[in-house]
């Protein structure tokens, strides 16, 4: 009987650690955004190539610059996290600027709002936060239909906050030159972010 | 009879309004998670009406700890914020959550009344402190912890945490000074 209750004891307890240990990824994260930005750390992955659009009705894509990207998702009508989130660009902007990184790194924000943010609508928002154009490229998806492989792919999930907007997860997302999401970071790690994205970039890798 | 038709019904329902009791936070974790356990509790009333315990399953749940270990588990496994959120976009996941849930209830109604007061004042203690302190934790923090739920939704789920765990502890309190005699004479192990 005791040797019974012992097992069983076991066994629970063995269930218990693999429960909780599958729920939080090892033990290493409670939410999803932060097993995500581990998995990335550790395995970069390769981003959907879609087609991109800016204000200008020209074209992007993630792999079509020698720079490292760090890209953002927003939409122009949002006043909560996106008004925060371009704070942080336009601090991105200048600290790109005074540490002379514009040929290393660029700066993309994309649109998962295609529907409202046409190209037309991006300009106005683009001259609202100061960006400049060399730098910081203000960009819409394509075609909406490849919009939810590519929200999949960065681990961005947007959902309908019942007021005609959305919430939605924000992070800083570098991507290398060969479209590989190679980090998330939290918003403010803006120096952070700085530093993997020139070292990813190509024009550091060719400097070597 | 009438018990195993609770049973099926709630996980019926609980299953087929998936999509609207996951909306919120609020619904997926103070209605639907205690929906699935409940049916749990409801089958397991149900099924041992109609048969004891056979003398093979005796004496691997001494005192119903090893159980009630799991009954925990369970339930602080689907208060992860991560668990949340990959049962409301896998489908798999989900029925995880519904069959451990389930399972959970069950073993629940059985540790239940083979563990002694000691036991059940320290298991009821404990769920108390977790589940108050992910209240807490829902209520205070700054980001949004669930990429599936917005922050007022997350912060009335902690509020409603944080009551349900006063709520359970007044009413452990009041049965413990009323009924007195019956959780004595439970304490007598397997």
């Amino acid at each position: 009987m005791v040797a019974r209750g012992a097992i069983g004891l076991s066994i629970s307890a063995a269930l218990v650690v693999a429960m909780l240990g599958t729920a939080t990824r090892g033990f290493s994260a409670l939410t999803t955004d932060t097993a995500r930005a581990l998995d990335v750390a550790q395995t970069p992955v390769t981003v959907p190539e879609i087609g991109l659009v800016d204000m200008d009705g020209a074209a992007h894509t993630l792999r079509d610059d020698r720079r490292s990207t760090i890209v953002d998702f927003i939409y122009t009508r949002c006043v909560t996290v996106c008004s925060a989130m371009g704070g942080v660009y336009q601090r991105l902007q200048s600290e790109i600027g005074a540490r002379g990184l514009a040929s290393q790194v660029r700066l993309l924000s994309v649109s998962f709002d295609p529907a409202w943010d046409m190209p037309m609508r991006l300009g106005p928002y683009a001259d609202m936060m100061h960006a400049e154009p060399t730098i910081w490229t203000i960009t819409t998806v394509v075609d909406a239909g490849a919009l939810p492989a590519m929200l999949q792919a960065f681990g961005v999930r947007v959902i309908d906050d019942g007021v005609n907007g959305f919430v939605h997860n924000a992070a800083l997302h570098v991507v290398d030159p060969r479209g590989r999401l190679v980090a998330i970071l939290p918003i403010d790690a803006i120096g952070e972010a700085l530093d993997v994205a020139e070292m990813h970039s190509r024009t550091r890798t060719a400097r070597r | 009879m009438v018990l195993a038709v609770l049973a099926v019904t709630a996980a019926a329902v609980a299953i087929i309004a998936r999509g609207p009791l996951e909306q919120t936070m609020q619904r997926h974790m103070l209605v639907q998670l205690p929906m699935l356990f409940g049916t749990g509790i409801l089958l397991e009333h149900a099924i041992a009406r109609r048969s004891g315990v056979p003398a093979t399953r005796r004496g691997w749940n001494v005192q119903g700890v090893a159980g009630l270990l799991f009954v925990s588990g369970v339930l602080a496994t689907w208060m992860v914020p991560r668990a949340l959120d990959a049962a409301v976009e896998h489908l798999v996941i989900d029925a995880l959550k519904l069959l451990s849930l389930v399972a959970a209830g069950m073993i629940a109604v059985h540790s239940w009344r083979v563990a002694s007061a000691i036991v059940r004042t320290f298991v009821l203690g404990n769920m108390a402190w977790m589940t108050a302190t992910i209240g807490m934790l829902l209520l205070d923090a700054p980001e949004r912890l669930c990429t599936s739920y917005g922050a007022s939704d997350q912060q009335e789920t902690g509020i409603a945490m944080i009551a349900l765990t006063i709520v359970g502890v007044v009413g452990a309190a009041v049965y413990a000074f009323w009924a007195p005699p019956a959780i004595a004479q439970t304490a007598r192990g397997e």
